[in-house]
């Protein structure tokens, strides 16, 4: 089941989709955060999710990789049923990487073991091979001189930018990115879509939830807007932005831009 | 009706002389008693010791500042039992003095008296943070829109940090409350004869050991009990609504 | 978290050697003690050679303290362990005698529990046909551990909810496994947490251990006391005792002041 070293492997999918939803269904509390959410993402799409807050964004994308469980619907990722209760969460999670909002790196490891620890623990990656592909990692992130470093002494800027190269070491299909700069200065904001525009760049399937409307305008394939847990309307970015066909979404970016 | 309760309790072999022996039921009635005030009275001496030691600490001099500081460790780090013996045996050799050649030395503090004092000392050191951490819990902002509307310094400690700390203090204050009766046992050590070396009395005359060891554990808890219910009340009097603390 | 500015100190223009020799009133208050007990020294010289005489055996029974502070300490933790994982269990058959347990046991004087002991456990056990004597001293530091052991438990219980949520859900999404992700991502931060609060406990066994000489084992105290009754001079009371004092003292404080300044460097989430 695990590979020593695998390079990206886009698998064929059933339904020829990468990531596949369809009427999700999750309450919380009495609260429905998904109602009747769907949608569909190819190989090597950029999607990003724009939305008020507590539409559901945050809580698709931990979905998805089943960190949250669903009361009801399907989801597809990679061919993998993610709503079958007999699904391999482990082999799903090895597919997927998730970006959190508060960066989430392990304090007690360097940059570096961040990186190495999960294609050591659970690709059996030799540490010398994990290690030299951490540091060409790092570099891509422009962090090469940090590898020792711990997160206690990085910005947060820089943390991001570790969190999604210890992601990427994990060689996923998916990349998905959940409001990664909302608790950045806005200086540091940029260098964060930088590196997200390079992985995009580089033929990952990415699933972007983000307030930073440019960015999305700049970067995505589609463009889906989200409220009260489901999708209003998606579009390529040029059209959702300058003409909006549900009055919701006019009246979110509105109020945005 | 005593008389059929001991029969009873005797029949089946359980000797609990603390209810039909007058001696026996004096020593832990002066027990209760003693362990009660020790408990009540070195939380009062603490409390006094803790918000002066709170106030020197919030001094602009280094010199109370540090006083304070080698008070609380010195009080913190070394056992009770320690504190107790140095100032009863160390220090009361001091204080003790011959009226006339010959006589019994006479002390100047009785060993009640000692025990009082240096439980209140012990339980000071404690006070001293909990009453210091209170009020540098109320926060800064709170204090500068007071400052900010005018009040003056004095206003501001009493109507505004005063209240707020009072409140903070509660859960450590009702803490050093449940230590203060616990740690009365310790006292045992120079034969006050509160409720631990009444009981030792008691087991000792009567070899009724089981049954004075539930009767004490039985006594602390109720006790103790008492002070949680009593602290909570006034906990629930204090509380503000809507106000989940800092 | 982010550490890229930290303040400077305020620092006068003298060099450090003359900062230091400055009077405060602080290191008035030092020089004059320190004259005082000098002079208090010298003048009774024949007392403090009499008290290095008694050092051996002091150590000795100092030695029977530590001893029996560090028995209880491991004694606690592993009972806490225990403790603590029964107390979370959903089982109510092993959560509510684990709690009971524990109520019963942190409110309970730590001298009724040793007395408790030393009268519940027998004087000797006849184990695999031989009898062992059970010297006191193990029952003091079984009632030590029964009270310290909630302590115990309390401090691995927290030193693991310590850890954020987030930290599983990172470790979890980059695949790793239940047992990976405790060995690790979390119980290598979870014991970082608890260390300080363990040495904590420790101290407090510590001078816990010092109840002992009123069961009348040969800790540091009862030796003392047995060296003063026997030379029955009363200006040896104060010295002798203080000296107990300040053994405890000079034990304790340093391993506190240790456990405080690991907290403040070790806290990683705050």
């Amino acid at each position: 089941m695990t590979s020593p070293s695998s390079t990206t492997s886009h698998k064929p999918n059933p339904s020829g989709k990468q990531i596949v939803v369809r009427q999700l269904q999750k309450s919380f509390n009495g609260n429905t955060v998904l109602n009747d959410f769907s949608l569909e993402i190819d190989q090597s799409e950029i999607v990003c999710l724009i939305g008020p807050s507590g539409s559901g964004k945050s809580t698709l994308l931990r979905t998805l990789n089943g960190l949250t469980p669903v009361d009801g619907g399907e989801i597809e990722v990679c061919g993998i049923r993610v709503n079958d209760p007999q699904v391999d969460l482990l082999a799903l999670r090895r597919r997927i990487g998730l970006i959190f909002q508060s960066y989430n790196l392990f304090p007690h490891l360097s940059v570096l073991d961040n990186i190495t620890l999960a294609p050591t623990s659970v690709l059996n990656e030799p540490i010398e091979q994990a290690r030299d592909y951490a540091r060409e990692l790092l570099c891509k992130v422009k962090l090469e001189h940090k590898a020792d470093a711990f997160p206690g002494q990085l910005s947060g800027g820089q943390q991001q930018r570790v969190a999604i190269a210890r992601s990427l070491a994990m060689r996923p299909d998916v990349m998905m990115f959940d409001e990664v700069t909302a608790a950045l200065d806005p200086e540091t904001v940029k260098e964060v879509l930088n590196t997200i525009r390079d992985v995009a760049a580089s033929g990952m399937t990415c699933l972007i939830v983000t307030h930073e409307m440019q960015f999305a305008r700049d970067i995505a394939d589609r463009v889906f807007f989200t409220d009260h847990g489901r999708v209003v309307e998606q579009a390529p970015p040029e059209q959702l932005f300058s003409a909006p066909q549900d009055p919701r979404t006019r009246r979110f970016l509105e109020n945005c831009l | 009706m005593m008389e059929t309760l001991h029969q009873l309790l005797t029949s089946s072999g359980i000797n609990l002389t603390i209810l039909w022996d007058p001696i026996d039921r004096q020593r832990f009635l002066t027990g209760l008693g003693l362990t009660i005030a020790l408990a009540f009275l070195s939380v009062a001496i603490s409390l006094v010791i803790g918000i002066l030691g709170a106030w020197m600490k919030g001094s602009r001099w280094e010199f109370p500042r540090q006083l304070v500081t080698l008070y609380v460790e010195v009080f913190r780090n070394t056992p009770l039992l320690i504190q107790l013996f140095f100032f009863y045996f160390g220090l009361g050799a001091l204080l003790s003095f011959e009226l006339n050649e010959g006589s019994a030395h006479i002390q100047m503090l009785h060993n009640f008296g000692w025990a009082l004092l240096v439980l209140g000392i012990h339980a000071g050191a404690y006070q001293v943070e909990a009453i210091r951490g209170s009020l540098d819990a109320v926060p800064r902002s709170t204090i500068e829109a007071a400052q900010s509307l005018g009040l003056s310094s004095g206003k501001i400690f009493r109507k505004v940090i005063l209240p707020l700390a009072l409140r903070n203090s509660l859960p450590a204050v009702s803490n050093s409350m449940v230590q203060a009766v616990k740690a009365t046992s310790v006292a045992y050590a120079i034969a006050v004869p509160e409720l631990t070396y009444a009981a030792n009395r008691i087991w000792s005359d009567n070899l009724n050991v089981p049954e004075m060891m539930v009767v004490l554990f039985i006594t602390y808890f109720t006790l103790l009990g008492l002070v949680s219910i009593g602290m909570r009340a006034i906990e629930r009097r204090l509380t503000l609504p809507g106000y989940h603390g800092l | 978290m982010n550490t890229l500015v930290t303040t400077m100190p305020l620092r006068s223009s003298s060099p450090h050697l003359l900062r230091w020799l400055q009077p405060t009133p602080m290191k008035i208050l030092a020089l004059a003690v320190l004259t005082w007990a000098g002079s208090w020294i010298l003048d009774h010289r024949d007392v403090i050679v009499l008290m290095v005489r008694w050092l051996p055996a002091l150590f000795e029974g100092f030695l029977v303290n530590i001893g029996i502070g560090v028995v209880s300490v491991v004694l606690a933790t592993l009972l806490g362990l225990l403790l603590g994982a029964m107390q979370v269990s959903p089982r109510p058959l092993l959560a509510r005698p684990a709690r009971v347990f524990t109520l019963f046991f942190r409110n309970a004087p730590w001298l009724v529990v040793i007395f408790f002991m030393m009268y519940l456990i027998p004087f000797e056990v006849q184990l695999f046909g031989t009898y062992y004597q059970l010297p006191d001293w193990i029952k003091v530091a079984l009632g030590l551990s029964l009270t310290a052991s909630g302590y115990a438990a309390e401090i691995v219980r927290g030193g693991i909810q310590s850890i954020p949520l987030a930290q599983w859900e990172a470790a979890a999404s980059l695949g790793l496994d239940r047992r990976q992700i405790l060995r690790k991502v979390v119980l290598p931060q979870a014991l970082r947490s608890m260390l300080p609060a363990w040495m904590n406990l420790y101290c407090t066994v510590t001078m816990g251990t010092a109840l002992a000489s009123l069961l009348g084992i040969e800790d540091l105290m009862t030796t003392m006391q047995l060296r003063l009754a026997a030379e029955s001079r009363p200006e040896l009371l104060l010295p002798g005792y203080l000296f107990v004092f300040l053994v405890f003292f000079f034990y304790i404080y340093p391993i506190s002041r240790l456990s405080k300044t690991l907290e403040r460097k070790w806290s990683l989430h705050d």
